[in-house]
């Protein structure tokens, strides 16, 4: 009798097929065959996973990633929250910090990347002439610190606004009166922070945590643009890394390096998601 | 021993929300600040309690000046309308934490243990207590917060519109626990609400404010019986205080009030004290009346604009030659809208109110006897 209802659902069915199920069930498939241009697959079984798995290249750049994003959540996060608490909460200043805030954010990937690129650049660039002059020799295209540290601080000059923003709409949310209660109990800035805040921002700080370790864990196109991957390979992060397997036709190897990688994000999220839902209602309040 | 305030008056940005309130609150009232929204029992609730400072005037507690003295180094506690608890912390710990937050005063395990158990059995929480605010419900909420005012032992407890949030039932559930509660617990409350059952029901004393002032303060017959204006008697009452526009006039040797042909009161025991010619009578909606108890009762003719049912009462509202009136009926009738019906006033039960200044005249019933 509800026969009809799949007629319903067959739009998704087909959308979905069309955007996420065929692409992935491809790289599935390519990931279990030896592929080479133009010839023949050839069905190898999990042996491109083996081979990825005792990879060292692999393993440097999934170390790399994961210390990058670490760095970013370690940093964005608090840095976020601190810059909210900071911010104006009404009358004209409150609109023109967020405006500010908001202009990193509205900036394409491609076109923070050359523009980072040319505040780099040895030659020209404004903070090598800057740091020349306080004696540091820095230079992003030769040194494997200066370059993912480059990285590193450009992300969070990018994307720490949108940590803070989330923050914001989430403090501007907390009805005065918890801070006036807090007060009458008689507790101090800290534990005011401690028992109100940071519990009233845990919904927005769960949905921080998320997109910027997602994010940060698909960094691809500034490295790309600023260094290239190098020097060596020290910016080589996890994208970037699949990108280079892909682009020399190892499409097997980057089938499972794919698998692979979408496998760490999702897991990494989940327990991410679950330690923090739990966070504050599972009694670690003492 | 209590809270006195003397002279209040609050700006905001150009705004006089408070008007040079003085009051005089004794330890064992039950104080109910009453007025509709905006018209600052809320701002003057925040400055009794030490959350905001006033423009002018001073507050005292027990005869000591406290107006620059800092909530946090006060003895109060206070409960709001949105239903406000530590959300990270349980019930249990959220009623111990005025006990445990505070830098001050480090009581034992032990004794905040008992007094937690106390006052959540005390509140009807006692099971409850190891869950979540969010996995509770929004009365048992709210019941956390008053546990945790009350588990800080303040001589002085402050309420802001408490039972705003809740549902007809909640409400009217809380209004008793919180009047055997309080009223039992030394100190004074003072308890700020639009609802006249709120200070009917509970409070030994009432405010009543309008724009910023306090109309008329006292305990609460007192001031329910004996409205000092207009403005008292129809706010304080509930369904709103009938008015009806009179003219004095001579009839020979006797002053009469009319509002009509035939809705006329005699007055002439009161003609000393009535020097002007525009007053407003009010009469309570009890008290008008669709069987005739008496002979001096006086009949009006009324056409019947809608007829609701509260509770077990039936509210009837009525016209009368473009006069609104509202009668209330301790019983279930059908009426049909537009029907013509017959009500009774009786004579002794109006006040009298100058419609100039809108202060009380006299009562009728009262003068009369005398």
């Amino acid at each position: 009798m509800n026969n009809r209802a799949v007629l319903f659902l067959l739009p998704v069915i087909v959308i979905m097929s069309l955007s996420a199920f065929i692409p992935l069930i491809t790289v599935v498939n390519y990931s279990l065959h030896y592929i080479f241009s133009g010839s023949m697959p050839q069905y190898v079984g999990l042996a491109n996973y083996v081979e990825v798995l005792r990879d060292p290249e692999f393993h440097d750049a999934l170390t790399r990633q994961l210390v990058f994003s670490t760095m970013v959540l370690a940093v964005e996060i608090p840095l976020g929250i601190m810059i909210a608490l900071a911010l104006p909460r009404k009358g004209i200043w409150a609109s023109i910090s967020l405006v500010l805030l908001g202009i990193p954010l509205l900036i394409p990937y491609n076109v923070v990347g050359i523009v980072w690129r040319l505040f780099t650049q040895s030659d020209i660039g404004v903070i090598p002439k800057v740091l020349g002059f306080f004696g540091y020799a820095y230079n992003v295209a030769l040194d494997p610190i200066d370059a993912p540290l480059t990285i590193f601080i450009l992300d969070v000059w990018h994307w720490t606004p949108l940590v803070v923003l989330l923050c914001y709409a989430g403090l501007q949310s907390i009805p005065d009166a918890y801070y006036q209660a807090a007060q009458i109990d008689g507790a101090s800035t800290w534990k005011t922070f401690r028992y109100v805040t940071l519990p009233k921002l845990r919904s927005v700080l769960i949905l921080g945590v998320l997109l910027r370790f997602m994010d940060s864990f698909k960094i691809y196109s500034e490295p790309l643009l600023l260094t290239g991957g190098g020097p060596g390979s020290s910016t080589t992060f996890f994208s970037l890394f699949v990108s280079r397997k892909a682009e020399s036709y190892e499409l097997g190897y980057a089938g499972s390096v794919s698998m692979i990688y979408l496998f760490i994000v999702i897991v990494f999220s989940f327990v991410f998601f679950q330690i923090m839902t739990n966070i504050g209602k599972g009694g670690q309040t003492k | 021993m209590g809270i006195v305030l003397e002279n209040i008056t609050k700006i905001y940005d150009g705004k006089t929300v408070l008007n040079n309130i003085s009051l005089d609150i004794n330890d064992g009232d039950f104080v109910t600040l009453l007025g509709p929204t905006g018209t600052g029992k809320t701002t003057l609730l925040r400055i009794m309690a030490g959350i905001e400072r006033p423009d002018r005037g001073r507050v005292f507690y027990n005869g000591v000046d406290v107006t620059d003295v800092p909530v946090q180094k006060r003895d109060i506690a206070m409960v709001y309308q949105q239903f406000i608890n530590y959300p990270s912390m349980t019930i249990y710990e959220n009623i111990a934490s005025p006990l445990k937050i505070s830098r001050k005063k480090k009581l034992s395990k032990k004794v905040i243990d008992e007094k937690v158990r106390a006052n959540a059995k005390l509140l009807g929480i006692d099971h409850v207590l190891d869950h979540y605010p969010e996995e509770v419900s929004g009365g048992q909420k709210q019941r956390t917060a008053i546990a945790r005012a009350l588990s800080k032992d303040s001589q002085f407890i402050f309420l802001d519109e408490p039972l705003a949030n809740l549902d007809y039932k909640l409400r009217e559930e809380l209004r008793g626990e919180l009047k055997r509660i309080f009223r039992n617990k030394g100190g004074a409350v003072v308890y700020a609400t639009p609802e006249p059952v709120d200070a009917l029901a509970m409070a030994t004393h009432v405010g009543v404010m309008q724009g910023g002032e306090v109309l008329q303060y006292g305990p609460v017959q007192e001031v329910y019986h004996n409205p000092s204006c207009v403005d008292v008697g129809s706010y304080f009452s509930y369904p709103t205080m009938n008015m009806f526009p009179a003219r004095l006039v001579k009839k020979g040797s006797r002053s009469l009030l009319a509002v009509s042909d035939n809705l006329q009161i005699d007055v002439s025991p009161l003609s000393g004290k009535m020097t002007r010619e525009d007053y407003l009578l009010g009469v309570h909606a009890y008290a008008l009346s669709i069987t005739r108890e008496n002979d001096t009762m006086i009949p009006i003719e009324t056409t019947v604009e809608l007829s609701e049912v509260v509770g077990s009462d039936t509210e009837l509202h009525l016209d009368y030659h473009g006069i609104k009136l509202v009668m209330l009926l301790q019983q279930l009738v059908s009426i049909e809208i537009g029907e013509e019906i017959e009500v009774y006033l009786d004579p002794d039960r109006f006040y009298i109110f100058e419609t100039a200044t809108k202060s009380l005249v006299a009562k009728t019933g009262q003068s009369q006897a005398a």
